[in-house]
């Protein structure tokens, strides 16, 4: 099903929604979640919660990109749990507010060094879209999904000596750009 | 997350939470998600699997105690190759440090790895390719054979410069028409062909720039390195049996007498007057002339048995240059290509249909005839073969893109093939067209479209990308826009063109907004062209090129057309809206409608409940669970996001709820 087609059903509070949404996109959130947490049992939970939690997201929001916006929930639910499974179950539940959603920030968050993270994600991005698709992938699989250097090889089919140089050449360049805007890493 | 990342890449990945989705989706989009149960899911299990394979090699290498460990671990962690093949590096440059075997296999198993990523890069990112094919094409290059370094078999296809530190410089060539040079540190090396100039350092292939750069490598290194390059240079330079120059007697090429003929279909080709033409073939048939006339005597020389050689090379020489008098400009171009003037260069191609595949390889992209053919450079009276002439640098990279992208235009229009009489459907007694003259229409109806976008689009690139890659960028647009507009017409798709007939001897037909240019994918008009067989030319329509009489059986026709289209069965209407069928016995319909560019259906969603929907104020209500899905060219929307985008009007939306009131009272007699 399209992922427009998800949302509308979303919107019209249709529950086939989440069935939709679990055959389009589980596989996807549980591979991602899997490279986060260790046992089996939390990732199901996290991936069950994550879909509980779009139910309570989409309305009002309306993603552009679903996947996109799923497999971001995803990482950060299960980032979230690893770094403290009881401060993240707040009363049983992730509260839904908005963009907050998204970046499931604990307490006390340091605003300041949220704006720099948000504007070095924005340079990174750009970045990301000048390099090649090859490097790209590689980066982001590595970096943002955390797979393994054998997982990258069994991905995409280049040897290990590819995905290191790449690697450590893309990161070369990440680090002058950034440099380059004033953002030390 | 397993955390085997540095620290120092900590605040990397705070700022990787906030990627861009488009970045995140466009990774995601081709993850493998490995099987429940494969050993990647599957962490527990993995880990055994290795404890259980490192018990087993333990123990097998208890047991092979009685072989020597050495012969062991070469058969358990060789090249993988049966073929036994002598290592070695040239002897004829003084100094190399020599290599250990292991390292010569090493060398050539990372070697492999790496140039297999570039070239599945280069052809992923390349204007033509693509990532369905790279694997293919990236082993295809690669070739079978693994061992391309330190094969004495193999001496003039590699070159290895020594062993600086711990970094072994080596370089690769081949020889296709073009130099790759490599400016390091300051020190030129010229190689033949797609070259590799590379460094091998513990287990990692890289460029030697990238060497040079990261500073593996001293500038007193790549000196030593370049000396011994220019050492490989002597070497083979040198000559082993020079053939003596062969003296080629006069020639006068014959007049032409077949007619010039100046191919129009090709969009801007800059044009030759019929003089110019007959130089050209003339000094065609004296190439071919003395590339003959050397060739058969050098045959008659070694057979060492006939008499009267010069003559016999000539009469037959001059019988064959004198036969191609008439080959270039044939009006065929099936045999016969003009490519275009590039500065003062006339490029021209002959196309043999040997069947052997002949490619040009260019920086950026390639030519490619897979039916064998020969290209020439005509300058200043002389004919030279392309490759050489690209190869001494003698044409610009946009120039070969450009003639590059002509050579696609030629390719795809010898392979289009005639298409059935579909397009003759919708309108009774119509003017039916030759397959010559469905190909000349389809020709400059892409004219018209490579026109357009090259006039519209580039300004807009330039500001975006700058002068040259603007302009290559656009050049590319273009073209496949012209490639895609000549397969759209009067072809199967009776959505995509619509044919009306010849009328006041204008080919008139419909192109729908959605998918002429400049598109309009929310119009539902469908804007109408003439192709004048005069001008051999395609304008948009205005009324005042056709009779009054004409316009009026112009109108008819659309009509008659549009009638067709209504008419037909519910499926094929359905698939040329929604590109498929959206409705089954689990399914069935409840009412559909059809607005001047959409369609929409209602179909039961298989739950049986009261539904009530509200879609912008219109309030519609179901004894059963439906969705109201609207089919706009070829795709399928919801109701509320075909309204949002703007598919479904108001005044659509008016009609659609008129359809479900009438759907209403008979549900409810």
């Amino acid at each position: 099903m399209e992922d427009k087609r998800i949302v509308e059903l979303f919107f019209a509070r249709d529950e086939s929604a989440l069935g939709e949404t679990e055959k389009k996109y589980g596989g996807l959130c549980r591979y991602i979640a899997s490279n986060i947490l260790a046992l089996r049992e939390d990732v199901e939970e996290c991936v069950n919660d994550v879909l509980l939690a779009l139910w309570n997201a989409i309305p009002p929001d309306c993603p552009i990109d679903l996947r996109a916006y799923i497999a971001r929930a995803v990482r950060n639910n299960a980032h979230a749990r690893s770094r403290d499974a009881n401060a993240w179950k707040r009363g049983g539940r992730v509260q839904i507010v908005g963009d907050e959603f998204l970046s499931l920030l604990e307490d006390g968050t340091d605003l300041a060094s949220e704006f720099e993270a948000r504007r070095a994600g924005g340079i990174i991005s750009n970045f990301l879209e000048k390099i090649s698709k090859s490097d790209k992938k590689i980066f982001v699989m590595r970096y943002w999904m955390g797979l393994s250097i054998e997982q990258i090889m069994s991905q995409t089919g280049y040897g290990e000596s590819r995905i290191k140089m790449s690697l450590h050449r893309t990161r070369k360049k990440l680090a002058a750009e950034l440099e380059k805007e004033g953002i030390t890493v | 997350m397993r955390t085997n990342i540095k620290p120092e890449n900590r605040r990397l990945l705070e700022a990787l939470d906030y990627l861009d989705d488009a970045v995140i989706s466009s990774v995601l989009a081709e993850v493998k998600i490995p099987a429940e149960g494969s050993p990647e899911r599957d962490k527990k299990a993995t880990r055994r699997s290795i404890k259980y394979a490192l018990a087993l090699a333990a123990c097998l290498v208890l047991m092979s105690a009685v072989i020597p460990v050495v012969s062991f671990l070469s058969e358990r962690f060789g090249a993988g190759s049966s073929k036994t093949y002598e290592l070695t590096y040239p002897m004829f440059v003084a100094g190399l440090e020599p290599l250990s075997e292991e390292e010569m296999m090493k060398i050539n198993e990372v070697y492999e790895d790496w140039k297999y990523g570039r070239l599945y890069e280069s052809y992923v990112s390349s204007p033509i390719g693509g990532s369905a094919n790279a694997d293919q094409y990236a082993r295809n290059e690669l070739g079978d054979d693994p061992h391309r370094f330190f094969n004495k078999e193999k001496y003039n296809r590699y070159q290895y410069y020594g062993k600086f530190g711990d970094c072994v410089v080596l370089a690769t060539e081949n020889y296709f028409y073009t130099l790759s040079t490599f400016t390091v540190a300051g020190y030129v090396f010229e190689l033949g062909g797609t070259a590799d100039l590379i460094v091998y350092r513990n287990g990692e292939m890289m460029t030697l720039n990238e060497a040079y750069d990261s500073g593996l490598m001293t500038d007193a290194q790549v000196a030593a390195a370049h000396e011994r390059y220019l050492a490989y240079m002597e070497y083979l330079d040198s000559p082993v049996e020079q053939e003596a120059e062969i003296a080629i007697p006069d020639y006068t090429p014959p007049e032409p007498t077949g007619e010039p003929i100046y191919l129009e279909f090709m969009p801007a080709l800059e044009p030759l007057t019929r003089e110019q033409m007959n130089e050209i073939r003339k000094a065609f048939a004296e190439y071919k002339f003395k590339d003959r006339y050397a060739s058969l005597y050098r045959q008659y020389t070694a057979l060492n048995e006939l008499d009267n050689i010069e003559a016999r090379a000539y009469e037959n020489a001059k019988t064959y240059a004198d036969k191609m008098i008439d080959k270039l400009f044939s009006g065929s171009y099936y045999y016969s290509r003009y490519y275009g003037t590039f500065g003062d260069c006339v490029i021209v191609a002959c196309v043999d249909y040997t069947l052997r595949s002949t490619e040009y390889r260019l920086t950026d992209t390639s030519i490619v005839f897979p039916q064998g053919a020969e290209m020439y450079v005509y300058r200043d009276g002389e004919i030279t073969e392309f490759g050489e002439f690209y190869q001494k640098g003698l044409i610009s990279e946009y120039d070969a893109l450009l003639l590059s992208t002509r050579h696609l235009i030629y390719e795809t229009r010898a392979r289009s093939s005639y298409q059935e009489d579909s397009y003759l459907k919708p309108i009774k007694d119509v003017e039916p067209l030759t397959s010559e003259q469905i190909s000349d229409i389809r020709s400059a109806y892409g004219n018209y479209v490579y026109t357009s976008v090259l006039n519209e689009y580039t300004d807009y690139f330039i500001a975006q990308y700058g002068e040259e890659e603007g302009r290559r960028m656009v050049l590319i647009k273009a073209g496949d826009a012209l490639i895609a507009a000549g397969k759209s017409l009067f072809g199967d798709d009776l959505n995509a063109s619509r044919y009306y007939g010849i009328i006041d001897n204008y080919v008139v037909f419909g192109i729908p907004a959605s998918m002429s240019f400049p598109e309009d994918p929310l119009s539902s008009s469908v804007p109408v062209y003439v192709y004048s067989f005069d001008y051999k030319m395609v304008f948009k329509y205005s009324p005042n090129m056709l009779s009054e009489d004409g316009n009026k059986k112009l109108e008819q026709r659309q009509f008659e057309y549009q009638e067709y289209l209504l008419s037909a069965p519910l499926e094929s209407i359905m698939e040329r809206y929604f590109g498929k069928v959206l409705y089954d016995d689990e399914h069935p319909l409840v009412f559909t409608h059809q607005t001047d560019r959409c369609m929409l259906i209602c179909v039961k969603s298989g739950y049986e409940e009261l539904k009530k929907y509200e879609i912008v104020g219109y309030k519609f209500v179901f004894p059963y669970g439906v969705n109201l899905y609207v089919g706009y060219n070829g795709e399928t929307y919801s109701l509320y996001s075909a309204h949002q985008i703007g598919y479904i009007t108001e005044d659509d939306m008016a009609e659609i709820y008129e359809a479900y009131l009438d759907y209403y009272e008979k549900e409810n007699r």
